[in-house]
């Protein structure tokens, strides 16, 4: 088998799950050790039991994707028992709480949610709202998890969020947001308007709609993520594009989303990668609109390379200085585009002084 | 070298290389580990400690990849640091290379407690006799590991000292043989039980939790690894330096209550573990035995045996 071939393993096995009945021991090897890597071991079972193959399956391979599937099983269901437990705490608080991410994926019955890994949930509240939304879940028993004075600061003054809280009864990060992207961030779009349309789930939980769900997967992966790895959020992208774009409507709305919102440059590559990489059907109309936001050519190839050598983890005999400088790369980009230069340098030496001091 | 067998200088001198290199698979019951090691004297200590388990030779699909290695030079050569990782989200401190197997040991254990979800794990020692499973529950200093390691020396069949493994659907213990891991007294205490000095590991001192010996299982208990065990009695041993030996019979509830806290993934695997442990806390009996020495702890477990029969 060549390496190629492994490399592209867990690509073959998410576009065409029954084509796990065919592997051998190197590959099976191959391929779970992508799942693990990638986080989408629950996600394989879970396409296995679906397709129907489940009992074609070696009974070894069935092992360890059994230990992936009970273990996101777990973790959704805590998920889900730590959003009746936000929803129980906020009580009296009439404001929207819209689940975001994995939370609002599950809560939401989304295709993408089958398997998903996810351990913490995230929260969007509107911005006048967050500390009294503090105020409701320290009163409920959280309690936050970082006390460094510097680190408070970091994320009530520059992030977009609260610093973790967690229920010390069940140990779930629950991340309290106001905003998609940090507001230092030059993309740092007009949350507002996301919170204004977002979808009624039960009582005072909310999801975002379809649109701008997506346009959130596509910032989180895009701008301020690292790429590295991340083959499971344009996944998610994939399975949502396919997933909304059977309504009609959603296209339009979609476009004209990222447009008022300034994130077309984002939703270029989105589109780009997710053709790439799944081969979702896009309408031509949609990709011929998209095109015009794409970069210069210079920059459309590095970023081709970096995103097509840090999605999926390194094959054998790869060139480490190539993935090392993609990966590297991206992580400064990713910065780059959270902050001002001088705040992003006396960000890095204070975090790289504490670093020390610790040593 | 497939099966669980002594091995030839040769042999042992193959898997040293795989070791060193990318790797030797170690298959223990149902569970396979790929394990590379970068020190050299990590390897030998490693390799006396499981010279008689089982190393497949051919290829097989494995559950877990162990890695301890030095992150660089200064680490390997001047002051030298074993860095462990399991591929599980671990976060642990890198320990001094004369701590030796202790890397290798944490570095599994993490990788069973917080990966397996196909068995229900019970913090405990398990052992056989005469097709009776005994499982011996227990917090850590309550001699669980010096209990079911004594009795796997006086003729029972050694499972585990820190991992029992029930199948939900069967109801089956099964065997997980890791080496026994004895802390402070309990390692003299079982150096006069085995009296066999080859059986041991080093002794590891100053570690985080004292000083730290592994010993190996008996043998046979190896070559049975694949042989599951129907439960029949729950222990669980409490140990009193000043204490007279007492026995006390659990009640079913109390019984199910104790092994749901024993068990490290009872929440995540969820119902399927309720229904396998209300069945296995009403055909099992459950003790919890009081000692104050490892002779004393044996006789009263013997004697529940013999009134169970």
């Amino acid at each position: 088998m060549t390496q190629q071939k492994k490399h592209s393993l867990v690509l073959e096995a998410l576009k065409n799950p029954t084509m796990m009945r065919d592997l051998d021991v190197g590959q099976w090897n191959a391929l779970l050790l992508q799942g693990q890597l990638l986080k989408l071991s629950g996600r394989l079972a879970c396409d296995a039991e679906a397709s129907g193959i489940w009992d074609e399956l070696p009974p070894k391979a069935q092992q360890v994707l059994t230990n992936a599937r009970v273990s996101v099983a777990a973790q959704q269901r805590k998920i889900m028992w730590e959003v009746n437990r936000i929803r129980r705490a906020l009580v009296g608080f009439d404001g929207k709480v819209i689940l975001v991410k994995g939370g609002g994926y599950i809560a939401g019955g989304l295709i993408c949610a089958r398997g998903r890994h996810s351990v913490d949930i995230d929260i969007l509240v509107a911005r006048k709202n967050i500390d009294l939304v503090e105020d409701y879940l320290l009163k409920a028993g959280y309690e936050s998890q970082i006390l460094n004075e510097y680190d408070q600061h970091y994320y009530r003054d520059w992030a977009h969020e609260l610093p973790p809280l967690t229920h010390p009864d069940r140990m779930v990060e629950v991340d309290v947001h106001h905003n998609i992207l940090q507001l230092t961030n030059k993309l740092s779009p007009q949350i507002d308007l996301m919170i204004e349309a977002a979808v009624p789930q039960e009582d005072n939980i909310f999801v975002l709609a379809p649109a701008d769900m997506l346009l959130h997967s596509i910032v989180h992966q895009f701008v301020d993520g690292t790429l590295k790895g991340s083959l499971r959020n344009l996944l998610e992208q994939h399975e949502m594009i396919t997933e909304f774009g059977q309504n009609s409507g959603f296209w339009a709305d979609f476009m004209d989303r990222a447009e008022q919102l300034g994130l077309r440059r984002p939703v270029f590559y989105c589109l780009r990668y997710c053709q790439h990489f799944f081969g979702t059907s896009i309408p031509q109309e949609v990709l011929a609109i998209s095109a015009v936001a794409g970069p210069g050519p210079l920059t459309l190839k590095m970023m081709d390379m970096a995103v097509k050598n840090s999605m999926v983890p390194y094959g054998e005999g790869r060139s480490r200085v190539l993935d090392y400088l993609a990966t590297n790369g991206l992580y400064l980009r990713s910065h780059w585009l959270r902050m001002p230069p001088m705040m992003l340098f006396s960000h890095l030496t204070r975090k790289s002084l504490r670093r020390l001091k610790r040593a | 070298m497939g099966s669980p067998t002594k091995k030839s200088a040769s042999e042992l001198h193959s898997l040293d290389q795989q070791l060193a290199g990318t790797g030797a698979v170690l298959r223990i019951g149902p569970i396979s580990t790929r394990v590379a090691i970068g020190f050299p004297s990590i390897r030998q200590q490693f390799l006396k400690i499981y010279q008689d388990y089982c190393f497949p030779t051919e290829p097989e699909i494995i559950d877990h990849r162990l890695t301890v290695y030095a992150r660089n030079l200064f680490r390997r050569y001047i002051r030298p640091q074993a860095t462990i990782n399991t591929l599980m989200n671990d976060d642990f401190v890198p320990l001094p290379e004369s701590m030796g197997l202790l890397s290798v040991e944490m570095g599994m254990n993490w990788q069973v407690a917080f990966g397996c979800k196909t068995h229900i794990l019970f913090h405990a020692g398990v052992v056989e006799r005469d097709g009776i499973g005994l499982i011996i529950p227990a917090i850590s200093g309550s001699g669980k590991s010096t209990l079911s390691a004594g009795l796997s020396y006086d003729g029972w069949r050694f499972f585990s000292d820190e991992f029992g493994m029930l199948d939900p659907a069967s109801g089956l213990l099964y065997p997980y043989p890791r080496p026994v891991s004895l802390k402070n007294e309990s390692i003299a205490v079982m150096k006069s039980w085995v009296k066999d000095e080859t059986c041991f590991s080093p002794e590891y001192r100053k570690t985080p939790k004292g000083t730290i010996c592994y010993l190996r299982p008996p043998v046979d208990s190896l070559k049975r690894m694949d042989e599951p065990a129907r439960p029949r009695l729950v222990i669980h041993p409490i140990f009193d330096p000043n204490a007279t030996p007492s026995c006390r019979r659990l009640t079913q509830t109390m019984a199910f209550f104790r092994l749901v806290r024993s068990s490290a993934n009872y929440g995540d695997i969820g119902e399927a573990a309720f229904a396998a442990l209300s069945q296995l806390s009403a055909e099992c009996q459950s003790y919890e035995i009081t000692y104050s020495t490892l002779e004393e702890a044996i006789a009263l477990v013997n004697q529940i045996v013999d009134d169970l029969a």
